[in-house]
């Protein structure tokens, strides 16, 4: 064979930088909203982790010579770059924090919801019977109650702690993945792939540990990413009406809460942390919708 | 070849050994909407070790619910509710569902009709073959992939070691086919049932696949079920033939004597419709109807409607079988005559 024969025939090459051959490697050449998107949501991970390393005060901090400060570009001094509150508080550190507690609710939340939906959509389509029967009334009636008065029912009544406030959001949104969830595996299950581990004596366990959910994986992952929006929201709204997380915790629903009565004085106080959350749940959800068309194949 | 000889040898012997599988009295029924129907009615099958049996017959005949609810993986709506199935002496219709798992795999493989659907297509082709060593063999993660290579090899697959890392989609039908079989004999079964597994490849490679097939089965000395509705396969593959039709067996024979001599009405008119080289016919033949769905079978000789040779006593009662030689048997009332 000669050398010639072996060289690879001319291929149209598109000469690219060193950012935009990478973005194409990570299949995002083009996608420059998705990538913005990303970076933001990196971003803001980052502050949510490591933000108390450079937090300026701490966010209980009160300097009431300074009450209502405006924000460098208003006006305002460096000492206080975005403001302060009526209190005196920082808005900058307050945001740092509140962001931290925001976004471990809003992750833990979703955790829970889509753990416990999918678990509960594979039991009902594994049992079929009155179990499939009991586990989707239950959706039924998720479904057809407004979420936010069922969650403020059950702060008011059952009490107000961390770990509740994350329970009643992660519970927001199970009846879609315990959906999802089954009926996928009701469709996995009659795939002859499944017949086949079958005879080969796998079983249900491993079966839907090993082979179901690795395949049903990846809509339970864009479901979670088009949810978590929403948990990150419920918990806002829930801080904003009073009932979510309760000083001196903060997060940024409970930052807006306050802000909401200074509103015409002092803007400041409530837009930071609204642009904030704007952002957050605007980049999730693009980057959700970017992950979706990725991985339906009937899309490509 | 030598595929007489096998036939001729192996038959006398073959006879006297005891039956690995013996299916007695199969009875099948699905619950559907509209009803109870019964898709498998009566059927008894005997597999002798180390020899293939063809168990051929047209859709909605009854052979993959057979071979499903031998080793009990009917679907939900389908249940036994008659017979017995003894494998090496074991009823398998009465062990708990934990000890049929551990026999799955391990003693009986199956091997499915469309390959390019019976894989995990998130999985590669080495993780889906190692993971049956390592449940049923308790072999290392390690010892699993070098054995999965070792068998990769064995069922022909060209650049084995590579190959076990690639997906699904990266095998094409055969290749696939022959992964699902690499599969089926990793814990050496001593039956292996294998559902039409050619029926979705192309011609050539279809006998590639059979040639494979019975070449393993000498190899690791299993006996082989093969459900196929191609006379031509039978002919190739089979040592011994059991004919369904609408749910029942209606003949059974050792391969040369059944295309030699067919006994049942039925299975002559599947070897009349089976195009000819050796001759120059205008028209295929065909058997006039259709085969009746399962919501209309009925006690009588199922094949009445269609056949040319009845008479009163067809309809009514069910055809017994007779016995014509050692394994060779029929249900019909009036057999065609032993030339």
């Amino acid at each position: 064979m000669s050398i010639q024969q072996i060289e690879p025939s001319p291929v149209i090459r598109v000469r690219r930088g060193w950012l935009s051959s990478r973005l194409h490697r990570w299949g995002l050449g083009g996608e420059w909203l998705v990538t913005i998107a990303m970076i933001y949501i990196a971003f803001i991970l980052f502050v949510a982790v490591f933000g108390f390393t450079f937090q300026p005060y701490p966010h209980t901090q009160q300097d009431l010579f300074n009450q209502l400060q405006p924000p460098v570009f208003m006006g305002g001094s460096w000492e206080h770059i975005l403001g302060t509150d009526d209190l005196g508080r920082d808005v900058l550190s307050r945001l740092i924090r509140g962001l931290r507690l925001s976004v471990l609710i809003g992750v833990v939340g979703t955790a829970i919801g889509a753990i416990l939906g999918s678990f509960l959509g594979v039991v009902a389509a594994h049992f079929r019977g009155w179990v499939e029967e009991i586990l989707m009334m239950l959706v039924d009636v998720q479904v057809s109650l407004p979420f936010i008065i069922f969650a403020l029912a059950v702060l008011a009544f059952v009490g107000n702690s961390l770990t509740i406030l994350i329970i009643v959001v992660g519970i927001d949104g199970w009846e879609r993945y315990a959906r999802l969830a089954r009926s996928m595996v009701l469709s996995a299950n009659q795939k002859d792939y499944v017949l086949a581990v079958r005879s080969l004596g796998l079983g249900h366990f491993r079966i839907y540990w090993r082979h179901v959910l690795p395949n049903i994986m990846g809509t339970l992952i864009v479901q979670a990413t088009i949810n978590l929006p929403g948990v990150i929201l419920l918990e806002s709204t829930l801080s904003f009406l009073g009932l979510g997380v309760q000083p001196p915790l903060t997060s940024l629903g409970q930052i807006l809460g306050v802000g909401r009565d200074y509103l015409i004085l002092a803007p400041w106080i409530a837009v930071a942390p609204g642009l904030v959350i704007f952002f957050l749940t605007l980049s999730i959800a693009i980057v959700g919708d970017w992950l979706r068309d990725r991985l339906d194949p009937t899309l490509k | 070849m030598n595929k007489p000889v096998i036939s001729d040898v192996s038959e006398p012997n073959g006879l006297h050994q005891k039956p690995l599988l013996e299916v007695r009295d199969l009875s099948v029924v699905f619950d559907t909407p509209e009803g109870t129907v019964e898709v498998v009615d009566s059927v008894s099958l005997k597999v002798q070790p180390g020899r293939t049996l063809g168990l051929v017959g047209e859709s909605g005949s009854g052979k993959s619910v057979t071979c499903l609810a031998t080793l009990g993986l009917l679907a939900a709506r389908g249940r036994v509710t008659g017979g017995e199935v003894l494998f090496n002496d074991r009823d398998l219709l009465s062990i708990s569902e934990a000890e049929m798992s551990k026999l799955r795999g391990c003693e009986v493989a199956m091997v499915f009709q469309d390959p390019m659907v019976s894989l995990n297509p998130v999985r590669s082709i080495g993780w889906q073959i190692s993971e049956s060593l390592i449940l049923h063999q308790g072999l290392s993660r390690d010892a699993a992939a070098k054995r999965t290579i070792g068998l990769l090899d064995m069922v022909g697959i060209p650049n084995a070691k590579n190959r076990s890392d690639e997906y699904p989609h990266q095998f094409s039908g055969g290749m696939s086919q022959r992964a699902m079989i690499a599969m089926a004999i990793a814990c050496q079964p001593k039956l292996l049932i294998a559902d039409e597994p050619t029926t979705a490849l192309d011609v050539t490679i279809q006998a590639q696949i059979l040639e494979l097939l019975s070449d393993l089965k000498k190899e690791l000395n299993m006996a082989l079920i093969l459900i196929t509705h191609d006379l031509g396969v039978i002919a190739e593959a089979a040592d011994d033939v059991a004919v369904m039709y609408a749910g029942r067996v209606v003949e059974e024979a050792p391969v040369l004597e059944l295309f030699d001599a067919p006994l049942h009405h039925y299975t002559l008119g599947l070897l009349n419709s089976l195009p000819r080289v050796d001759r120059k016919v205008d028209r295929l033949s065909a058997i006039e109807g259709a085969a009746p769905p399962p919501q209309e079978f009925v006690t009588g000789c199922r094949f009445e409607a269609r056949c040319g040779s009845c008479g009163d006593a067809c309809s009514g009662i069910r055809p017994d079988f007779t016995e014509v030689s050692p394994g060779r048997r029929v249900a019909c009332m009036h057999p065609m005559s032993i030339s």
